[in-house]
């Protein structure tokens, strides 16, 4: 396993709420890229944990964007890079930083170009699950059966109905060269994919996943738990895509998987869900790792030999 | 026209402790005004509200500078904040707290008052919110009303069973023992109503001149942008966001760093003698002592150690 960066490059003095997921996220991000990164931020929680002039705290360039725009801004960066002659653009890491609404909703088009024109670039999804920086509202990525303030709990059981929107099939469908999901509860794999990520060149995709204790109803102190929870029981696997090739890491061995009822539990966005919506969500988790096995099978041995 | 500053943090209901004020005295015939004042930052951050009560008409609409009475929702904030700042010299200042109005060491003139109410063990009782941020608003609102009688308990009783947004029983129960459980004056002016002073004149509306700072002396030079260095580590103490502490005990510490790895805010480092926690920045979320793997660390209530 990779050596876990010493180096901090997120410094303290951010206004992320206790026990942010998103925090972590950055932190790690920025010891596996290094300082040679260039980072660009559309509006989302990241937009305010930096602090308000003069008060920053990322040692790396920064670049805020509005928020449909991060892959374009991404695509901009890296061709006003190659312009210059006092840079040496193939040292410099472009990454487009934005929260779950920011990439999978209103970022989706600019995403969506911006890999499609094979642009030089690690966009990073850093998923909370809903509209955190606004208060709360669900995005295309909320889960089935949580609360936010936009998919309200009343005596109708008007909780979200959608599923998560699945970004890791759609950014597949791009042809991308490296994709993966990861969790802020586990750093070392974390910084060895992110490292991994840096060995490509064009478009890369990385699916983080971070915990957000205030919009998840949960105390601070179990973001961490929450991550590994959502990992155990199988609610957020950990996989990479290399030029289409499917492969499943840090998998939790058959008897270390729980059931998605003890990660539901200690969220209070999910306390009203009545048993048989809490069987429900466990047979699409069950039907989704599934499919990812078979993918990982098929990509592996079938399609490739 | 008596002004009031409220001091809190996000998430402890100052804004709506400042409403429901404003509504009490509204209802009791008064002419009123309530609103916030804070920035970007998050749950736990120092949250600033006001509330204005007249017999006439209130014309200022400017931010309340120099307050007649000010709440103290936690007394974390009273090493964060300058609390007291243009307190009037026989203003009011009510603190949530378990200590005596004489412990507490605040900056005040010869004739203001210390008033104290535990309304935390007040909102844990009645089950507002949780231990660790329990939800004292509509409690603090009861011992103000005894210490300065400018609104009737009865009154704000049945504004927070109309108007509180959860819970309304609980609420205004916790408000009425709040009422009957304050302490203080210190250092000693018997309890005395405000009434008379509703409607004295308003204060000067302070000018725009004395709160921009015009002169470019005064203004900071401008940083180079791509943005390479940061300040944040001067400019933005978040060690005044925590209400937990966590305390590190180095003998069971074995100095495995993973605290410091899972420390979202870098506020916890290892060194030869265990961890050492920044109490500049830590905001108290607790990740460290729930990963601990030896349970070398353990979160404390901030209040005993300001």
């Amino acid at each position: 396993m990779a050596e876990f960066p010493e180096k901090e490059l997120m410094n303290s003095g951010h206004n992320a709420c206790p026990g942010c997921g998103a925090a972590h996220a950055m932190r790690y991000m920025l010891k596996a890229l290094g300082k040679n990164t260039t980072v660009n931020i559309p509006a989302c929680c990241w937009a305010v944990i930096p602090g308000v002039y003069p008060s920053r705290n990322l040692e790396v360039p920064l670049l805020y964007t509005a928020f449909e725009t991060t892959g374009a801004s991404s695509s901009g960066i890296r061709a006003a890079l190659k312009k210059r002659d006092d840079v040496d653009d193939a040292e410099v890491e472009v990454v487009g930083f934005a929260g779950d609404g920011g990439t999978a909703d209103i970022g989706i088009q600019a995403l969506s170009g911006a890999i499609e024109r094979n642009t030089d670039t690690i966009q990073v999804m850093y998923d909370n699950e809903a509209y955190m920086n606004t208060g709360i509202q669900r995005s295309g990525v909320t889960p089935e059966g949580a609360w936010t303030t936009t998919t309200p709990v009343g005596s109708k059981g008007d909780w979200k109905k959608q599923p998560k929107k699945e970004m890791m099939e759609i950014v597949e469908s791009h042809n991308v060269p490296y994709a993966a999901t990861v969790n802020i509860a586990y750093p070392d794999s974390f910084v060895e994919k992110f490292k991994k990520a840096k060995e490509f060149s064009g478009p890369r995709f990385m699916h983080i996943y971070a915990p957000c204790p205030t919009g998840w109803r949960a105390r601070p102190s179990d973001a961490v738990e929450l991550g590994r929870l959502a990992h155990k029981s199988r609610f957020f696997p950990l996989f990479e895509i290399e030029h289409g090739k499917y492969n499943i890491y840090k998998e939790p061995k058959e008897d270390e998987v729980i059931p998605v009822k003890e990660y539901l539990k200690i969220q209070g966005r999910f306390r009203h869900l009545p048993e048989e919506m809490v069987e429900k969500i466990q047979k699409r988790v069950d039907t989704k790792w599934e499919q990812l096995k078979k993918k990982e099978r098929f990509t592996q041995e079938e399609l490739y030999e | 026209m008596i002004e009031v500053r409220f001091h809190g943090r996000g998430g402890q209901g100052s804004v709506v402790a400042s409403e429901l004020l404003a509504r009490a005295a509204f209802e009791e015939g008064k002419d009123v005004q309530a609103f916030p004042m804070f920035g970007v930052e998050r749950r736990g951050a120092p949250v600033t509200a006001f509330t204005r009560i007249d017999e006439k008409t209130v014309r200022d609409h400017s931010k309340i500078h120099e307050p007649d009475i000010v709440i103290i929702l936690d007394t974390a904030l009273l090493d964060a904040v300058d609390v007291t700042e243009g307190l009037k010299e026989d203003g009011d200042v009510i603190i949530n707290t378990g200590k005596d109005p004489s412990e507490m060491k605040i900056d005040i003139e010869k004739d203001a008052d210390v008033y104290t109410v535990d309304a935390s063990d007040i909102a844990i009782e009645h089950g507002l919110g949780s231990e660790m941020a329990p939800i004292v608003n509509t409690a603090i609102l009861g011992a103000v009303c005894k210490a300065t009688g400018m609104v009737d308990i009865d009154t704000l009783s049945d504004v927070i069973l109309k108007h509180a947004p959860a819970k309304n029983e609980a609420n205004a129960k916790a408000a009425e023992q709040a009422h009957d459980e304050i302490k203080g004056p210190y250092p000693g002016k018997k309890l005395e109503g405000r009434e008379g002073q509703l409607s004295s004149q308003q204060t000067d509306i302070p000018k725009s001149e004395d709160l921009l700072c015009r002169d470019p002396e005064d203004h900071t030079d401008l940083p180079r942008t791509p943005i390479a260095d940061c300040d944040s580590e001067y400019l933005n103490k978040t060690g005044s966001w925590r209400t937990v502490r966590p305390i590190v005990n180095k003998d069971k510490c074995i100095n495995c760093g993973i605290c410091w790895k899972f420390c979202p805010d870098v506020a916890i480092f290892v060194e030869e003698e265990g961890a050492v926690v920044d109490f500049d920045f830590c905001k108290g979320c607790g990740i460290c002592a729930e990963e601990c793997p030896v349970d070398a660390i353990e979160m404390d209530k901030e209040e005993k150690y300001v």
